[in-house]
């Protein structure tokens, strides 16, 4: 899964975290939301993302697949319209 | 069919009420006293403006079309002039969009310095009572939408009130700001400090006051702020407003006289 992330209309940052506004939505971001869309300034896969933010924030809770658990976030912030997704990417 | 035509200061906006019908003089005998606070002769020279169409009469099948069409018209003119004083706030916020911060709140300042406390919340959630509560002897701002530029200055909208014909009651009468007590500020008003109402049945004792984080402060003013995205970097500007005045903290309180020390503190000399 490769995503890079969308420029939003503005953004505000405080301690690591952030508020975004896209379209008319506004959107605050998590610590580890925030560390995905400054990685992804340029076409980012989720392998590496996974590996960056367990550097940055530790491993995810429990047992959990740090990819798996860096996909499911990508997807939200797919979903919001934050990081497009490169559709020609295995 | 009769004409006329009323100007009112809007926040700053000249919004003008052309009212047709053979019932007009109904309402444009109303509208002088009602908007006593508002008058649209102190506005400077070319300021936005907007209008608002009105059709009273005593066909009721041109009254519904004209509702169809756009235009305010209600059977009773009571009904009517509530109506119409949403209409006129939606066309000032409408003409305001992208130029200063447009805030769902109620705003007293302090009648000496116009230092003013602006009382966010949802309409249906207690700034009217605030105001009716607190307002005598201070500037009444609005009981609405505060407009407010990035220095700070807000545009006073002290608009006539919608009270309650009886407790419980759907229905609202617009009632004049004088009769309640309530007058205009008479100098320039500079928003001094931001608060959230939260105001609950089950709440005992006195308020009780939280300071937003910068970011969360953001998040709810947003939530409660019209035309956000019309604004260049709105953000960024509202995160400096917030900032200015010290952070937004939400109150929650029971009764609005409980919230007068809030008030004491810095607004009343």
């Amino acid at each position: 899964m490769m995503v890079r992330a969308v420029p939003p209309t503005d953004r505000i940052d405080h301690e690591g975290e952030a508020v975004v506004l896209v379209g008319a939505q506004v959107v605050r971001l998590s610590a580890l939301a925030t560390t995905v869309l400054d990685l992804a300034v340029t076409w980012r896969g989720d392998g590496e993302l996974a590996a960056r933010l367990v550097a940055a924030h530790g491993p995810p809770p429990g047992d959990a697949d740090p990819q798996s658990a860096t996909r499911a976030v990508l997807e939200q912030l797919v979903a919001h319209g934050l990081l497009e997704r490169d559709e020609t990417a295995p | 069919m009769r004409r006329g035509r009323y100007a009112v200061d809007a926040m700053g906006v000249r919004v003008v009420t052309e009212v047709t019908g053979d019932r007009a003089d109904e309402v444009l005998d109303r509208l002088p006293d009602l908007w006593d606070l508002c008058p649209a002769d102190a506005l400077p020279e070319d300021p936005p403006t907007a209008t608002v169409e009105v059709v009273h009469d005593t066909d009721e099948a041109t009254g519904r079309a004209a509702d169809a069409a756009g235009q305010v018209s209600r059977r009773h003119t009571d009904d009517l002039l509530q109506v119409l004083t949403q209409r006129i706030t939606v066309a000032a916020i409408d003409a305001l969009a992208g130029r200063l911060h447009l805030l769902h709140a109620a705003c007293l300042a302090d009648p000496a310095t116009g230092a003013a406390h602006a009382f966010v919340a949802p309409g249906g959630t207690g700034k009217t009572t605030l105001v009716r509560t607190l307002g005598p002897g201070l500037g009444y701002v609005t009981d609405e939408t505060v407009a407010v530029a990035d220095d700070l200055a807000i545009r006073p909208y002290p608009k006539p009130l919608s009270i309650r014909r009886a407790p419980g009651s759907l229905l609202k009468d617009e009632t004049p700001p004088r009769a309640l007590g309530l007058t205009a500020p008479t100098g320039p008003v500079t928003l001094r400090a931001l608060w959230l109402l939260d105001r609950r049945d089950d709440h005992e004792g006195p308020p009780t006051t939280e300071l937003f984080d910068p970011l969360g402060a953001v998040v709810a003013l947003t939530q409660q702020v019209s035309h956000l995205a019309a604004l260049d970097r709105p953000l960024r500007r509202l995160a400096a407003l917030v900032d200015a005045v010290g952070g937004l903290r939400r109150v929650t309180y029971r009764d609005a006289t409980d919230l007068r020390p809030l008030l004491d503190e810095g607004v009343t000399p």
